[in-house]
């Protein structure tokens, strides 16, 4: 990579590196945009077909099975495959900006705009985690016949780990926008 | 579309855009990412962002803009997703140099390692600035991808020249 005798020049000694791959044919870029393309349609459907189908089965348990533990573990896959979904839709969120839409856009402005994604991202996730924990806090007597107190521990355990954790990265997220605010102050 | 009055289609620009500046594609990615198996993926995520790119290519901007750009959003939504360190600026640079915690007394030989090691600290926007003044950009070209003014751009290519110079040349400009 590097000329036998490096030159002073940062800018000489850069431009010196030499190629490490072969150039891609216009059939291999086009051929892998297809590919690409067709696997994220395909893993999309078949995400969204396996959720509908766990839903489906889970609504059935819960309806037609009228005992406690059976509708338990029903409100509980139901519960998962939302998370699951709701998880999927957010990290898809999240790279929207780095789609071709930014590419238009300058480098700031593109970093401003995927840490804020990022944020939201983070921030709406912390939200469910939430709405998750109570739910099932609220629950619990119902569905548990044991003493409900362990259950409820560890709920609210995990409750506040996920704040915890969620609180930590948002903070760093808020870090860098601070950072990135203070690079374009100085930058106008 | 028409570019210099010439009409090219969506593969005429991608080969002419590999063409001129395949070879800067490959350096560019190179401060990006260092684990080579992933640096093959990323630059070929960069070159199907770049065909795809134009087919809405209008020419309100230069080809070399448009590469610079479209590698550059592709290459930093790579080490966002990555986040393996913290990244500084160059002002961070600076001051770190200036209290004499990043290098000891004596510089270092300038070799690609080093420069490597050095720019894959920098934030994205930094880094994006040191990487078009190593491909010889000016001021005013550096400027047009970054959507800055030439004048920032030339107080960011000092402190980078001051920085090259502190760690390499023993304080002489870069």
């Amino acid at each position: 990579m590097i000329t036998e005798t490096p030159p002073e020049d940062p800018r000489l000694l850069w431009q010196s590196q030499k190629r490490e791959y072969p150039m891609m044919s216009l059939e291999e870029v086009r051929a892998s945009v297809q590919a690409a393309q067709s696997k994220i349609r395909r893993n999309i459907i078949a995400t969204f077909v396996t959720g509908g189908l766990i839903l489906a089965v889970s609504v059935i348990v819960i309806v037609n099975i009228p005992t406690t533990p059976a509708r338990g573990i029903g409100a509980g896959m139901i519960a998962l495959t939302l998370a699951l979904a709701y998880l999927l839709y957010s990290r898809m969120w999240a790279r929207r900006p780095a789609s071709l839409e930014a590419s238009v856009k300058g480098c700031v402005r593109f970093y401003r705009k995927e840490l804020e994604a990022q944020y939201r991202s983070v921030q709406l996730t912390w939200r469910l985690f939430v709405a998750l924990a109570v739910f099932a806090f609220l629950t619990s007597n119902a569905v548990l016949r044991s003493n409900p107190l362990v259950p409820k521990i560890l709920v609210l355990s995990v409750l506040i780990v996920s704040v915890i954790v969620r609180h930590k990265e948002k903070r760093e997220i808020n870090r860098r926008l601070t950072a990135l605010e203070a690079f374009e102050k100085n930058n106008p | 579309m028409t570019i210099y009055g010439v009409s090219q289609s969506q593969d005429d620009l991608y080969q002419q855009a590999t063409t001129d500046f395949g070879d800067a594609l490959e350096r560019l990615v190179r401060a990006y990412e260092l684990d080579s198996d992933k640096r093959r993926d990323l630059v070929q995520e960069i070159h199907l962002a770049l065909w795809r790119s134009f087919e809405r290519f209008e020419a309100r901007c230069s080809l070399r803009t448009w590469v610079y750009r479209v590698a550059h959003n592709i290459a930093t939504s790579h080490v966002i997703r990555q986040r393996r360190m913290r990244w500084m600026s160059l002002e961070d640079f600076e001051s770190e140099q200036a209290d004499g915690k990043s290098r000891s007394d004596a510089p270092d030989p300038l070799d690609l390692e080093r420069l490597l090691q050095l720019i894959h600290q920098l934030n994205p926007p930094d880094r994006e600035i040191m990487l078009l003044y190593l491909e010889g950009l000016d001021a005013a070209m550096i400027g047009d991808v970054m959507e800055m003014s030439a004048v920032n751009v030339r107080s960011k290519i000092h402190r980078i020249k001051a920085i090259l110079a502190r760690r390499f040349l023993g304080g002489g400009q870069a």
